[in-house]
């Protein structure tokens, strides 16, 4: 027979007639299912509204990225040395004078030029130029 | 007059969460179910799944049964949803292990099959609805299998029901074309 000769109504009958038993595991297996739903209750997050989930996620994003500003930007903005972070550490000198038991000092050390009296040139160019003698001394000095 | 047993009761039944009443709705619809999911899934466990979901879907959403008033159609539209969900997968596994099928056939012949061919009663027919686009396969489910009118099929799938119709003419037309060039295709010789 040429199946072209099908009728709509034929293929309709075909697929009518191309039917797989019911397995008969299938009842008992939904009527458990049914049971568990119906003892469990609707579920911690509904389809219904799936913002909950992504809600919580976000502010807690938002939460941690917000304290983590407070934190570090301060310490940026005030420079080295006078963040909560930095101001709590250690030079490693500090570490190892008091693991060998040196006590250092704790004023700041005047500037070197308060000592010696020496003073950086106000302006350039070099207010005298340099003579042979000059460079006789420095190279004297160095060897 | 007795009205415990009217569609309205049924469903408070269902809504209020009365286990034997979900039997019933089994019992009623499981059948239909099962061989609507099977065509739209084009697979036995395909639809077993679907089906279980659709029930413990119905149990977490009871609340909403009260204000149904086409049970059935609102089940079929869970079903349809159920299955959209996992649709694309399965169509994409159940592609892969075809193409996986042919390939071996036609390396080894049919002797040389490595694994079970599905036990389908109409494998012919099984291949051309599952060559059917799925807004097609989906009427043709719901209509043969299912049993829905198409008023309750265009609630289902949410259209009007003479689109549903024009979808499910142009199923069977597409479906007949296929058969009909299939049963006409000359034969492979079977090795002896």
């Amino acid at each position: 027979m040429n199946r072209f000769d099908d009728t709509p109504d034929d293929i309709e009958q075909r697929i009518a007639n191309d039917r797989v038993p019911l397995p008969t595991s299938l009842r008992p297996r939904i009527l458990a299912a049914v049971g568990e739903a119906l003892v469990n209750g609707p579920p911690p997050l509904r389809p219904s509204q799936p913002w909950r989930e992504e809600t919580v996620v976000l502010a807690t994003s938002i939460l941690l990225a917000s304290l983590a500003l407070l934190v570090v930007v301060p310490s940026l903005v005030a420079g080295p040395g006078s963040g909560p972070i930095l101001r709590s550490s250690e030079s490693s000198l500090e570490v190892q004078a008091r693991r060998l038991g040196i006590e250092l000092p704790r004023e700041v050390p005047a500037p070197l030029s308060q000592e010696t009296g020496i003073t950086a040139p106000v302006s350039f160019p070099h207010p005298r130029p340099l003579t042979p003698a000059d460079v006789r001394d420095v190279l004297a000095a160095s060897f | 007059m007795d009205d415990s047993n009217t569609p309205e009761r049924e469903i408070a039944r269902l809504a209020a969460g009365d286990m034997a009443a979900f039997a019933r709705l089994y019992d009623r619809l499981g059948e239909r179910l099962f061989a609507a999911a099977r065509r739209m899934t084009g697979s036995v466990e395909g639809a077993e799944e679907a089906v279980q979901e659709v029930f413990v879907a119905l149990v977490r959403g009871r609340e909403k049964l009260a204000t149904v008033s086409d049970l059935d159609g609102y089940v079929f539209t869970t079903l349809r949803h159920s299955i959209g969900r996992r649709w694309r997968s399965l169509a994409s596994e159940r592609r892969s292990l075809d193409g996986l099928r042919r390939t071996i056939e036609e390396i080894h012949g049919s002797e040389g099959r490595v694994m079970p061919a599905p036990r389908l009663p109409d494998d012919e027919l099984a291949a051309a609805v599952a060559a059917l686009p799925d807004a097609q396969r989906e009427v043709v489910a719901l209509r043969i299998d299912g049993g829905l009118s198409f008023e309750e099929i265009a609630a289902a799938i949410d259209t009007n029901p003479n689109t549903a119709a024009s979808r499910y003419r142009s199923a069977l037309e597409k479906l007949r074309l296929t058969l009909g060039a299939a049963a006409n295709l000359p034969r492979h010789p079977v090795r002896p």
